[in-house]
């Protein structure tokens, strides 16, 4: 899991906000199952080089949202079953969605036109794959 | 309570103030990134801080002690990494190591040694004989073998060479990550810091110019990236500074970034992306921004 | 102990002074060898030479290299960021320079002790004073180091005032010294600890206030030095004031040197430190002169003064017989060297010929020509009391009770001979 999650420290988005979704994006990818654990917060903020308290409050957002349980004197884990892991792709792709909405309408293009682009983006990665 | 607080602190020399009225807060556990130019009076702060120089005015406290006053029952509870590591030339790591824990109560001699081993520095060889960043390094474990609740640096990684600044970064983590160290840490190496600090005060010819979380910071600040047509007037409203033409677009820092103004005025969020420790730094110290 | 802890580091951290302190004392032991100077005199010379010079230059070294550089936490910043506090510090620090400037000097001196060259009683008293001189000396070091890197012109006006205070005390004990009053003692005995006192402020006043700004550190020491080195005149010319006003006139007991026969006596004021000052006293009359300056003796039989001037080659024969009308007449001759620490001598009825002890060497000495008779110099001592001079100007010698009898010099020859007992000698 540790050289698929990166930080950007100059992004915009805050850093304990960036492991946050940089493990939601292993879970949807299925890189991490339930039960799987994670690394611990000291092991984790070593490999990434940036604050315990950061990575800890990436953990309890993670926790608030029911995708990693801790168990006491074991450690963290991975607690999103199937349910969780579709929830989790659903918000990615929408995520996704939401960010080429915003550049077509950016770029001046109607919704019909943005929609060809999709269905044609679609077929060529398919037909490109085949 | 806070672990390192100061209120209206001016230090100086003789008449010359060279820190004015600077107000600084710390939370127990929280990681300051001390910023500032040279000599905008950070070496003097920390000096304060660490009781080697009296208050011309104004209070300071560190784990609620008065550090010119109870200096030496502060340093039990304090590590210093100086901007220059001044063990005594003859001494080896290893003595002293030893003299240090003689001095106080509680002393982990082997902690020491097994993170001078880590770090690659010989604990048998005489201070003066090694290189600048080995002095570092073993300064770094010697202010943590009594386990400190507060840990100060004074630039540490001035200096070094990419390979012994990561390994010093790496022991400061880990040391924060264990124990939950108060760091507090003058530096010009604002790309080491940039993830490791959760807050940030930058002084400027002796004055805090702003001190919060890096995190409001990087809410705020924003690196301007527009297409020449843009109008600068529709920047206006978020702060920018050092707007200028490059011939392809306008280039510069918001230093007053709202995400929803910014939606509100039809901006392309693109062209405000975020911005690293250096430019905001930058922006504020060049561009007096606040 | 704190203290201890850093006066321990102080001493791990300059072992080499042992060794080359051990290193000094065999090189001065053997010195005196190498040059050819055998006698016990010069063993003993070159001993306490190098124990002062050793204890001085270890303290003044110390205190250059260790102390002086702490000012500001560029140098102490190690020790700042321990747990101790700043008495503890640097009171530890200097203890462990003046146990290394003591130590070493005692260490200079144990060939000297083994050896017996130097009874343990003096050696003793040697070490305590110069354990109280290193002390001083560290601080004063210390202060000179400050002021040397603050490279202030303050540093002008704490010479000065260091030379000030040089000069005043001699005025003043020279002043005492002829006026005689008590008191004398006091400013003696209160000038060490007050000067250390001063010292002591000097340098750990402004460690206390400022430790960053040296320049502010220096100016706080010349703000000390100044009252504290004026303090000490201020204090002599009060007590002079005082006692000239009348204040108690406890006289002190003179030096007296009597002639063994006569009423003549030298009277020498309580160690005067430049010029010998002293009188010609003679008690029967009451008459009294300046007495020469430099190393003096009666001779044997009290009739003559005679008189090494402090250039060491002239010697000088008062007739004290002349009674009140003195008159001296000098010989000029070049004397051994050791000439200046003149012990003993007699001048013959006729004052034509002298006898000279002059350390552990004979001189016999013929006035008339200006020369030098005869030079023994001898492992033994000479004692006065075996020779005489004879009526006709020749120089008898009881020889020690293992040998018997007795030689006479030829006055014509300059040679010993023996003597053939029909000119016994007058017992004295």
């Amino acid at each position: 899991m540790r050289g698929t999650l990166q930080v950007d420290p100059a992004s915009a988005v805050p850093i304990w906000k960036q492991i946050e979704e940089g493990v939601r994006r292993l879970v949807a990818g299925g890189a991490l199952a339930a039960g799987d654990p994670v690394p611990s917060v000291r092991d984790l903020a070593r490999d990434l080089a940036v604050n315990p308290a950061t990575v800890a409050k990436a953990y309890q957002q993670l926790t608030e949202a029911g995708l990693l349980v801790v168990r006491r004197g074991e450690g963290t884990f991975v607690q999103a079953g199937p349910e969780g892991q579709r929830r989790e792709r659903e918000a990615l792709l929408a995520q996704g969605a939401a960010a080429y909405a915003g550049l077509a309408r950016n770029l001046g293009f109607a919704r019909g036109e943005a929609e060809s682009a999709l269905e044609r983006a679609w077929t060529e990665e398919k037909g490109g794959k085949a | 309570m806070s672990a390192i607080a100061c209120e209206r602190l001016t230090l100086g020399y003789g008449r010359r103030e060279v820190v004015v009225e600077a107000g600084l807060e710390v939370p127990a556990g929280g990681f300051l990134a001390l910023l500032g130019r040279n000599g905008a009076g950070k070496s003097t702060l920390v000096r304060g801080l660490l009781g080697l120089l009296p208050p011309i005015a104004g209070s300071a406290r560190i784990l609620g002690l008065d550090p010119w006053k109870d200096r030496a029952a502060l340093m039990a509870k304090v590590g210093v990494v100086p901007e220059t590591p001044d063990v005594p030339p003859a001494m080896t790591l290893a003595d002293a190591s030893a003299f240090c824990g003689r001095l106080r109560g509680t002393w982990d001699a082997a902690g020491v040694l097994e993170r001078l081993d880590r770090m690659g520095v010989d604990a048998r060889k005489p201070f003066g004989d090694l290189s600048r960043g080995q002095r570092t390094q073993g300064a770094l474990a010697l202010a943590l073998g009594g386990s400190p609740e507060v840990l100060v640096l004074d630039d540490p990684t001035q200096g070094l060479d990419p390979v012994a600044r990561r390994a010093f970064f790496r022991e400061v983590l880990g040391d924060l990550a264990e124990r939950g160290t108060t760091v507090l840490m003058a530096t010009h190496d604002l790309e080491g810091v940039e993830t490791l600090a959760d807050r940030v005060a930058v002084l400027h010819e002796g004055r805090v110019l702003v001190q919060a979380p890096l995190e409001d910071l990087k809410a705020r600040f924003r690196r301007l990236n527009a297409p020449a047509q843009a109008d600068p007037a529709a920047f206006a409203p978020f702060g920018p500074v050092h707007l200028r033409g490059n011939g392809l677009g306008l280039e510069g820092t918001l230093a007053a970034f709202d995400a929803d103004a910014w939606a509100r005025a039809g901006l392309d969020p693109d062209w405000a992306r975020g911005a690293d420790l250096e430019t905001i730094f930058t922006a504020m110290v060049e561009g007096g921004a606040e | 102990m704190k203290a201890w802890v850093f006066a321990r580091r102080e001493l791990r951290e300059n072992r080499l002074v042992w060794a080359g302190a051990a290193f000094a004392a065999v090189v001065g032991r053997a010195l005196p060898w190498a040059k050819g100077l055998r006698g016990e005199n010069e063993v003993l010379a070159a001993a306490l030479a190098l124990h002062l010079g050793c204890v001085l230059a270890v303290a003044g070294f110390l205190a250059f290299r260790g102390i002086p550089g702490d000012l500001g936490e560029r140098r102490l910043g190690f020790d700042l960021a321990q747990p101790a506090g700043l008495g503890a510090l640097l009171g530890g620090r200097l203890l462990g320079d003046w146990l290394l400037a003591v130590g070493s000097g005692a260490l200079v001196l144990v060939p000297a002790l083994a050896t017996g060259v130097l009874p343990w009683g003096k050696g003793l008293g040697l070490m305590a004073f110069t354990g109280a001189l290193a002390a001083p000396t560290l601080l004063a070091a210390h202060l000179l180091g400050v002021a040397w890197r603050a490279r202030s012109l303050w540093i002008l006006l704490d010479l000065g005032l260091a030379g000030f205070l040089g000069w005043s005390l001699d005025a003043l004990l020279n002043t005492f010294f002829q006026e005689a009053p008590g008191g004398l003692e006091v400013l003696l005995f209160a000038t060490p600890p007050v000067l250390m006192a001063v010292l002591l402020l000097a340098v750990i006043l402004p460690l206390a206030w400022g430790r960053t700004d040296l320049a502010r550190v220096r100016r706080y020491q010349t703000l000390i030095l100044t009252p504290g080195l004026l303090l000490l005149p201020a204090l002599g010319f009060l007590l002079l004031v005082w006692s000239r006003a009348g204040g108690p006139a406890s006289i002190r007991q003179p030096l007296r040197k009597n002639a063994p026969a006569g009423a003549w006596s030298i009277v020498v004021g309580p160690g005067r430190l430049q010029r010998p000052l002293g009188f010609l006293v003679n008690g029967a009359t009451g008459f009294h002169t300046e007495a020469p300056g430099g190393p003096c003796a009666f001779s044997g039989d009290g009739r003559h003064l005679l008189v090494v001037r402090p250039a060491g080659e002239d010697l000088e024969i008062v007739d004290l017989a002349l009674g009140d009308r003195i008159l001296g007449s000098t010989v000029r001759m070049r004397l051994p060297r050791r000439g200046a620490s003149l012990g003993l001598g007699a001048v013959s009825q006729d004052a034509r010929r002298a006898l000279l002890i002059l350390g552990r060497a004979l001189v016999v000495l013929d006035l008339e020509a200006g020369r030098i008779l005869r030079e023994d110099k001898g492992e033994r001592d000479f004692f006065l009391a075996r020779y005489v001079f004879l009526p006709d100007g020749s120089l008898q010698e009881t020889l020690p009770p293992a040998k018997g009898g007795a030689r006479i010099l030829d006055p014509g020859t300059g040679a010993w001979r023996e003597a053939d007992g029909s000119q016994a000698p007058v017992p004295r």
